[in-house]
């Protein structure tokens, strides 16, 4: 096997080589090619692996290099800038978009056909992988000094039974949007305390525009919403901990944030028809002013900046008020750090890949933040930050005084887990139970047996 | 001709190549699923033999509230609709086709349109019809004066299941018509001549003659509407997903949700082998229903 590669390395070496030269000298006669490659390739073995070069491939969720979405816009800039800092080393990448993606890659790692490098979300969905031994542990190669370049707790998803397996990238929080100019038609105050934004639920009503927009038919827009309010009602702390089966989901504080939930609904704050709204048509509803309030993470920064948006300009972010009587302050924050590429355990060449990776992921930490979406997990100078979207900016201070974060729901729980507690979201979010129920039935899924 | 069907060798020679792959693609992934299915096995980390546990839990326990019985129903309904609504009007269609109308070969095409589209086309136009929002549908109703009648189609339990099926139905419309109308074209003329001159009325014909001359591919039309109805996934999966669930579930998307969504390969292949059993039994069914209703008959 190793003799082979080694073989075929060499030949595709001298085949680039050839074209290279080809292209550059033009009417060359191929014999000097050929002597010119043949040296090449045996000074190459000469100097063991240094400068060999060597193939990575790499599969990700981003598919659309022309996405106007600051994680594209940053994952794309990022290759190219580690495509050009490591000359002999090719990368290839293949993106396959969201749901396709999630497939495609359980697919190939049950087959064990993973790619050396590839994108998973942390927490429940990569465990399965963690487990069958699909990804590499990085704690030896981050011991290099890599992991004091990281903002703290950002590697806390990534990080099974102690062994850390991937880097952060950027921290994503959900963030309140609020449409100024759409308050000020309704005469209502952006909302900075609960009872405020009620009134201005009600104001926005009365005025004829859906207070904020929500996609809940694609369920986690509607997720976002019981979570922020979880963490608002019970805090970071005990949201956590029932996440990771150290708590539970069945205490007063959780109920009563199911009862601001149902509030909310009751009230048609989110419009008519949530459930049969996607996730596309919410955004839509927002961009284009229908809607007031938007709930959602910091990858919208750059469709509402967008040149053709509707709505530039006009929005502000404001932190999510607080509830009174509730345990969670307003620096709680719903998000934080759970994208990231891991390595395949059985990877060849593995320090040449850690040096690639790890390079690649301080460039997109900061590439993303400059698109707009996301703060930076990794410390240091961000470069000329003056053309940064304002809205970006914003949310960097607005959470730099953050206290805790807690992550997406369907990403820090299994996949099975997830599925049940969408199904028991959606039901809820229908009336079909009652906030007593639906957290009871999100402990007894999701915690089973305490 | 005659030699080479008498040879039983020469027919094992030409039947085997279609054999060995339907045996490589069809029959092995059969037992392998029913092997799975007797496995809690998250699709990469260890196995663990569990016996019938899952086919247990698909009908009893219904351990993760996912109502598989439900989803059978919910196909059981397309079924339904299928054989009373699909094939009755592709036949009136078809009949009227077949026996000469103006523009026959525009109309055959018409019909036929909505086969060739694919179903993800279908679903995402059916999709903006029913929005709640912007649909045709509601809009359509609020122009006329009939607001209260709006309905979020696709989230409300009440309507979310038709809102599914009648696309689906409309779908196939064409393609059951083409068999039928191709079956119908093949009657020779001189019998319905001869009716003509026994002065039988069109509506007699119809039954009298046509029904019975191609029984036999009605009996097609009605096997393929049956066991289609059961397995019915791209409509349900492109439109809600089995949301509002359990309402638009079919034991598809549930195996789809279940294999890829909670990896969870064991129970996702016992819901797949249950599927090939239930496919059998109602081909099976359906088989001596056909045959008791022609002994019944003669």
């Amino acid at each position: 096997m190793k003799q082979w590669m080694k073989r075929f390395m060499g030949l595709s070496l001298a085949v680039l080589m050839t074209s290279s030269l080809a292209a550059c000298g033009g009417n060359n006669s191929t014999s000097s090619n050929n002597s010119n490659t043949s040296s090449d390739s045996s000074n190459t073995d000469s100097a063991k692996d240094k400068n060999e070069k060597i193939k990575i491939t790499m599969w990700s969720q981003f598919s659309d290099p022309n996405s106007k979405d600051g994680g594209f816009i940053g994952f794309y800039k990022a290759l190219e800038a580690t495509k050009a800092k490591f000359p002999d080393v090719v990368i290839e990448h293949s993106g396959f978009g969201g749901e396709a993606y999630k497939t495609k890659i359980k697919t190939a790692s049950a087959a064990d056909e993973l790619p050396d490098i590839f994108f998973s979300w942390g927490g429940g969905f990569a465990q399965p992988f963690i487990a069958g031994g699909r990804a590499l542990p990085l704690d030896d190669l981050a011991a290099d000094g890599t992991l004091d370049k990281l903002v703290p707790g950002t590697t806390a998803n990534f990080t099974y039974d102690n062994k850390l397996y991937g880097l952060p990238t950027n921290i994503a929080t959900a963030n309140l949007y609020v449409n100024t100019e759409l308050f000020q038609a309704a005469g209502a105050k952006i909302p900075t305390t609960w009872d405020e934004l009620m009134s201005a639920i009600k104001a926005l009503n009365a005025k004829k525009i859906t207070p904020i927009a929500l996609g809940a038919k694609d369920r986690w827009p509607a997720m976002f919403w019981n979570s922020i309010l979880d963490i608002r009602m019970g805090g970071v702390e005990a949201v956590n901990a029932a996440l990771t089966k150290k708590g539970s989901f069945d205490t007063p504080e959780f109920v009563e944030a199911s009862r601001k939930y149902k509030e909310l609904l009751d009230a048609k704050a989110f419009g008519a028809n949530p459930l049969g709204t996607s996730y596309d048509d919410s955004i839509g509803m927002f961009l284009t002013g229908k809607a007031a309030m938007l709930y959602m993470g910091a990858w919208v920064n750059g469709q509402i900046d967008a040149a053709d948006s509707q709505v530039k300009g006009k929005i502000d972010v404001v932190k999510f008020p607080e509830i009174p009587g509730g345990k969670g302050s307003v620096d709680e924050w719903h998000g934080g750090s759970g994208e990231t590429f891991m390595i395949n355990a059985k990877v060849e060449n593995k320090d040449r890949v850690w040096e690639v990776y790890k390079y690649f992921m301080e460039t997109m930490g900061k590439e993303v933040y400059l698109a707009g979406s996301g703060s930076s997990a990794w410390k240091g100078e961000m470069g000329d930050t003056s053309k940064v979207d304002p809205l970006a900016v914003k949310i960097g201070e607005l959470s730099s005084t953050g206290t805790a974060f807690s992550y997406w729901w369907d990403q820090m729980l299994s996949g099975n887990e997830t599925e049940s507690m969408f199904g028991s979201l959606m039901k809820f979010t229908a009336g079909k139970s009652s906030p007593e129920e639906f957290n009871k039935e999100l402990q007894s899924k999701i915690n089973p047996g305490q | 001709m005659h030699a080479v069907f008498g040879n039983k060798k020469a027919i094992a020679v030409f039947v085997l190549p279609a054999l060995i792959l339907f045996i490589l693609v069809g029959f092995i992934p059969i037992v392998q699923s029913f092997y799975y299915s007797m496995l809690d096995w998250n699709g990469i980390g260890e196995a663990k033999f569990v016996g019938l546990k899952w086919y247990k839990d698909l009908f009893v326990d219904d351990s993760y509230d996912m109502q598989f019985v439900h989803s059978i129903w919910n196909t059981f309904y397309l079924a339904l609709l299928s054989v009373c609504l699909q094939i009755p009007f592709a036949f009136i269609l078809a009949y009227i086709l077949g026996r000469g109308v103006r523009g026959e070969k525009f109309y055959r095409t018409l019909f036929f349109i909505p086969v060739t589209i694919s179903s993800a086309v279908i679903g995402l136009l059916f999709l903006s019809v029913l929005n709640p929002n912007y649909g045709v549908l509601n809009v359509f109703l609020d122009k006329v004066g009939l607001g209260s009648w709006q309905h979020d189609w696709l989230t409300e339990e009440k309507t979310a299941l038709s809102g599914i099926m009648l696309p689906a139905v409309w779908q196939w419309i064409g393609y059951y018509m083409l068999l039928l109308y191709a079956a119908i074209k093949g009657i020779s003329e001189e019998i319905f001549d001869a009716v003509k001159i026994d002065g039988a009325s069109a509506l007699r014909s119809m039954f009298s003659i046509v029904i019975p001359l191609i029984s036999p591919i009605i009996k097609i039309c009605i096997v393929f509407a049956v066991i289609g109805s059961l397995k019915f996934f791209d409509l349900t999966f492109i439109m809600t997903n089995g949301n509002p669930a359990p309402a638009t579930d079919v034991p598809s998307t549930l195996m789809y949700a279940t294999i890829f969504k909670r990896n969870m390969y064991g129970y996702g292949s016992a819901m797949a082998v249950f599927m090939v059993v239930e496919c059998l039994v109602f081909y099976y069914i359906l088989q001596r229903g056909f045959k008791s209703y022609e002994e019944g008959d003669s």
